[in-house]
């Protein structure tokens, strides 16, 4: 099968929400490191373009689900960290479970024809 | 509410949030272009592989600042300062635009505000909103009630908290007996009236109890506002003192407060009380017998009450009273208190708001169409502007936005124009038309109902005029894109297809426009059947006087004697009507022989009548020297009446109905009656002895009209006090019947110039664009030897060509248009092909007066141009 890397319009909606939240519980995080770290967790299956990724994290500290401040980084530039909050995980335990009613709902369907 | 986003778009943090983000950008342009770098791509190759790997940056940002503030606020606020400034730009087209619309919305608010206060908005009345107005039917049709049914509904009723009936009469009002003093219209009205729908008094109170009173009622008086200003100074001292009204002393209890008229569309000179009618008009009793017809009756609804409860009521009340006293029952209905809310006045007045509001209408899209236009022509300019935008990563929807944001604008100048014209306007319109001794009590307020309007109505017209070519500039720009130095939108199909459309509308207004006016020229040349020259029309007003019935025939015999006698008198007359003189006599359930029943216009007239007015016979020898002194015994029928009670039939010494006392004596050919176009209406002349609304109409030698007009109310003051009569010539009634037809022409003819000017500007706007872009292809024909008659011909043919398949859309349309004018038309047919014919003409001269000019440009191109580099 071709492997090509899909966009964001692929993805279900407020997807890619859920998975920046999850990758932020491992530690905090700039943007380029999530894209990097979401592009080798999925051997490059999902590369999220910059342009969706910045509005998303944008939406979760709107929303109160993330928090962002200006760190050093480790190449030694200034970079934007962005760090989960309690209610970001909160948020994310129940995104989960609906994610996981979702794609188990998809697959009754797409086994029962 | 989110408080928190709101608190942030209020600190600036959207702006600082961006400012963030670019740093952000920045940040991983950079590790991307390292991580390249690592994978061994040279330094350069591998920024710009990183910069087009972050995607389209400026949506991300608009996004980003999205996620901050309301971005429908922000954004609306930007578009709007957008479109202010490219209105600013051109003021040319912001004008035009402007005009347009103003003349669209304009007629819409004028129309809608007069319609709302003759038919939505209650009369100002105290809790307007509770207070209704009670219909009866009676025979076949809804009037008001009689006094007694009025009562009865006051004792049982149980839902309306309060009832009050009125009746218009007149009074003639002096400070001193002996003095003539002047005539007004007055209200009679129930004891209880300003109790219940008053708005207070300047002075004073309003009637007591007594003042209901069958029998010896209180003589109370209350002024109006406006009557206390203009008759009395504003004196407060009139309080209290005694009036002499119709002869009888009444006493002035209060002054209503300013701008109170009470439930009706004129302002009353003064209230009195309803039992003193039957006092002023000897003889009659209105106020006491179940005959009497009609007092309006207005009630105020209990708490919690429906109108469907009322009328359940009601109509069970009006039942068991009329059983009680030997009538049918009939239905009743309950309204807002307005002037059209009577179901007659609701037929009437129907078509011609319907032709009105649908003329409007047409307009308002006519001037839409004209923007529309406009806004295509300056889309294309802005064709670049567009592109460059959308191409650097401008969301569409943004783009649409911010064109519409601009139509908008353009609308709401032009709605706040109209609004202001919708409040100024129709007071003096109707001041200019209507003749009421009294004044309008009619205002015409921009409430809630005409501003929503005016809004609603701006909102459309920006959509209408705005949406079809932002979003053709839009989509052509995204599609073609960026080309080297060219326009790439034509939008010149979506100019001739509205301009089509354009033209489609002019024709319906101005053949409608045409249609009017051929119906003024022509109620002005109907055969009235009777010649109004020499005659002159003298009213008598005996009505408030004081004088029985009686005593009239007696006073108007002598003085009809009287003048008969003076030189230059051919006859005199005496008619209760008078033909054209804007009262309506009727009599309801004649039948015809197939049993069906028809109403019959009649008038009580002198045997003289018929010769006086020079009306001549076409049967029967007429009435006979002294049939007018016995009540109705002989009849003169016009030609429908005859055809339609006694068709084949000689109807000569007939009884009009079987069994009827009335001896038929004669028929008339056509004749003009009620108003013009009312000649084959049913129609009857009996003799009888004159009453107190009786009028004389005179017959002099041509010349002698001048003196007799000075004379003539002096002679009838100096013959009995009780005259106050008013001598006029007839033809001025004549000419006071066409009047309303005359403004109907006008203001149809106002339309449609404004609709004809609107097409004008659109076909040359459409021609001289087409010219002016075609010009290298023109100078291409030149340069192979096309002469410039013929270039000049062909932007003609082309243009025209356009203009013709609107006009005969126009045609089919003002066909269906004309159906609508069709109860205003006396008699012509809705489609006159004079009308049509002459329309289609003035528009198509217009349309190539129109087109002249483009075309004279055209034909005058320098071949050379085409050698010239863009």
């Amino acid at each position: 099968m071709d492997r090509a890397p899909i966009s964001q319009s692929g993805l279900l909606p407020r997807t890619l929400d859920l998975l920046v939240l999850k990758t932020l519980t491992r530690a905090p995080l700039h943007g380029y490191g999530i894209a990097q770290y979401l592009l080798r967790t999925t051997s490059s299956f999902l590369s999220v373009g910059e342009g969706t990724l910045y509005p998303a994290l944008q939406r979760l500290v709107v929303n109160g689900w993330a928090q962002a401040e200006w760190r050093q980084s480790e190449t030694g530039r200034r970079a934007r960290y962005y760090t989960i909050t309690p209610v970001g995980r909160k948020h994310l335990r129940t995104q989960e479970r609906e994610f996981e009613q979702m794609v188990d709902a998809i697959r009754l369907v797409l086994r029962a024809v | 509410m989110n408080w928190t986003r709101f608190w942030n778009r209020l600190t600036g943090r959207p702006a600082r949030e961006e400012a963030s983000f670019d740093e952000e950008v920045a940040f991983h342009a950079e590790m991307k272009a390292r991580e390249l770098t690592a994978a061994g791509l040279n330094e350069e190759t591998a920024r710009g592989e990183a910069r087009r790997a972050l995607g389209n940056v400026t949506l991300a940002r608009e996004q980003v600042r999205e996620a901050w503030s309301f971005p429908w606020l922000a954004d609306a606020w930007q578009d709007v300062r957008y479109g202010a400034r490219g209105l600013a730009a051109q003021p040319g087209f912001a004008a035009a635009a402007v005009l347009a619309l103003v003349l669209g919305i304009g007629v819409n608010a004028i129309v809608f505000n007069v319609y709302n206060a003759l038919a939505l908005a209650p009369y100002a009345v105290r809790d307007a909103h509770l207070v209704v107005e009670v219909w009866g039917e009676r025979g076949a049709s809804w009037s008001g009630f009689t006094w007694p049914e009025y009562r009865y509904f006051r004792e049982h009723s149980k839902n309306l908290a309060g009832v009050v009936g009125t009746t218009n009469t007149a009074a003639r009002i002096a400070r001193n007996a002996g003095e003539t003093g002047w005539d007004g219209p007055a209200a009679a009205v129930s004891d209880n009236f300003f109790k219940v729908i008053g708005t207070g008094f300047a002075h004073g109170r309003g009637f007591s109890p007594e003042a209901g009173r069958v029998r010896d009622p209180a003589a109370e008086i209350v002024l109006h506002y406006d009557t206390w200003v203009a008759r009395f100074g504003s004196d407060s001292g009139i309080l209290g003192q005694w009036l002499h009204v119709n002869g009888h002393k009444l006493q002035v209890v209060g002054i209503a407060a300013a701008g109170f008229s009470g439930p009706q569309p004129t302002n009353p000179a003064v209230w009195i009380p309803a039992p003193w009618r039957d006092i002023f008009e000897p003889g009659q009793t209105y106020y006491d017998t179940v005959n009497s017809c009609c007092t309006s009756v207005i009630g105020r609804l209990g708490p919690g009450v429906t109108r469907a409860r009322v009328t359940a009521e009601l109509t069970g009340l009006i039942a068991q009273f009329r059983k009680s006293v030997g009538k049918e029952p009939g239905r009743v209905r309950v309204t807002t208190p307005t002037l059209l809310a009577s179901p007659k006045a609701e037929a009437g007045a129907g078509p011609v708001f319907a032709a009105l509001g649908v003329t409007a209408l047409l307009i308002l899209l006519l001037a839409c169409a004209n923007v529309a236009n406009l806004q295509i022509a300056r889309a294309i300019a802005r064709n670049r502007e567009i592109s460059v935008r959308l191409a650097l990563g401008a969301g569409r929807g943004r783009l649409l936005r911010q064109m519409l944001a601009e139509s908008l604008l353009v609308a709401s100048i032009a709605g706040a124009i109209g609004a202001v014209l919708a409040a100024w306007a129709p007071s003096r319109i109707v001041d200019s038309l209507v003749d009421e001794p009294g004044g309008i009590a009619i205002r015409f307020n921009n409430d809630y109902r005409v501003l929503g309007f005016i809004t609603t109505v701006t909102l459309l017209a920006a959509l209408v005029s705005g949406l079809a070519p932002a979003w053709g500039a839009v989509r052509k720009a995204a599609a073609e894109g960026l080309r080297e130095g060219r326009a790439v939108i034509s939008g010149s199909r979506l100019r001739r297809g509205l301009l089509v459309v354009q033209v489609a509308l002019s024709a319906v207004l101005v053949s409608g426009a045409m249609l009017m006016v051929r119906v003024a020229d022509h109620a002005r040349r109907i055969d009235p059947g009777l010649s109004p020259s020499h005659v002159i029309h003298m009213q008598l007003g005996l009505g408030s006087s004081g004088a029985t019935d009686e005593q009239s025939r007696v006073l108007v015999a002598a003085l009809g004697e009287r003048i008969a006698a003076l030189p230059g008198i051919e006859s005199v007359a005496q008619s209760l009507a008078v033909p054209l003189g804007n009262t309506n006599m009727g009599m309801g359930g004649i039948k015809d022989p197939n049993g069906a029943t028809f109403k019959m216009g009649f008038d009580r007239v002198s045997p003289d009548f018929h010769g006086t007015l020079r009306i001549p016979l076409r049967a029967g020898a007429g009435f006979g020297p002294r049939d007018g002194d016995r009540e109705g015994e002989v009849a003169v029928l016009n030609q429908a009446a005859a055809e339609r009670l006694f068709p084949g039939e000689n109807p000569l010494g007939k009884p009009i109905q079987p069994g009827s006392k009335t001896i038929v004596a004669g028929v008339t050919g056509k004749v003009t009656t009620r108003q013009f176009g009312s000649e084959n209406d049913p129609y009857m002349w009996v003799a009888a002895p004159a009453s107190r609304g009786t009028r004389l109409l005179i017959r002099h030698a041509p010349g002698a009209g001048e003196a007799l007009l000075a004379v003539l109310p002096a002679l009838a003051r100096q013959q009995d006090k009780r005259f106050v009569a008013t001598a006029a010539p007839y033809s001025q009634t004549v000419a006071a019947a066409l009047r309303g037809v005359g403004v109907a022409a006008a203001i149809a003819a106002v339309l449609g110039a404004l609709a004809l000017l609107l097409a004008c500007v659109g076909i040359y706007g459409v021609a001289a664009y087409g010219v002016s872009r075609h010009t290298r292809e023109i100078g291409l024909r030149m340069a192979l030897g096309a002469r410039p008659a013929g270039i000049f011909a062909m932007v003609l043919r082309q243009n025209l060509r356009t203009v013709g398949v609107g006009v005969a859309a126009g045609v089919a349309g003002s066909i269906g248009f004309g159906q609508l004018l069709k109860g205003m038309l006396y008699g012509l047919s809705p489609t006159d092909p004079v009308a049509l014919a002459s329309a289609l003409a003035i528009l198509t001269a217009t349309a190539v007066l129109a087109v002249l000019a483009p075309a004279r440009r055209a034909s005058a191109v320098d071949p050379a141009i085409t050698l010239r580099e863009d």
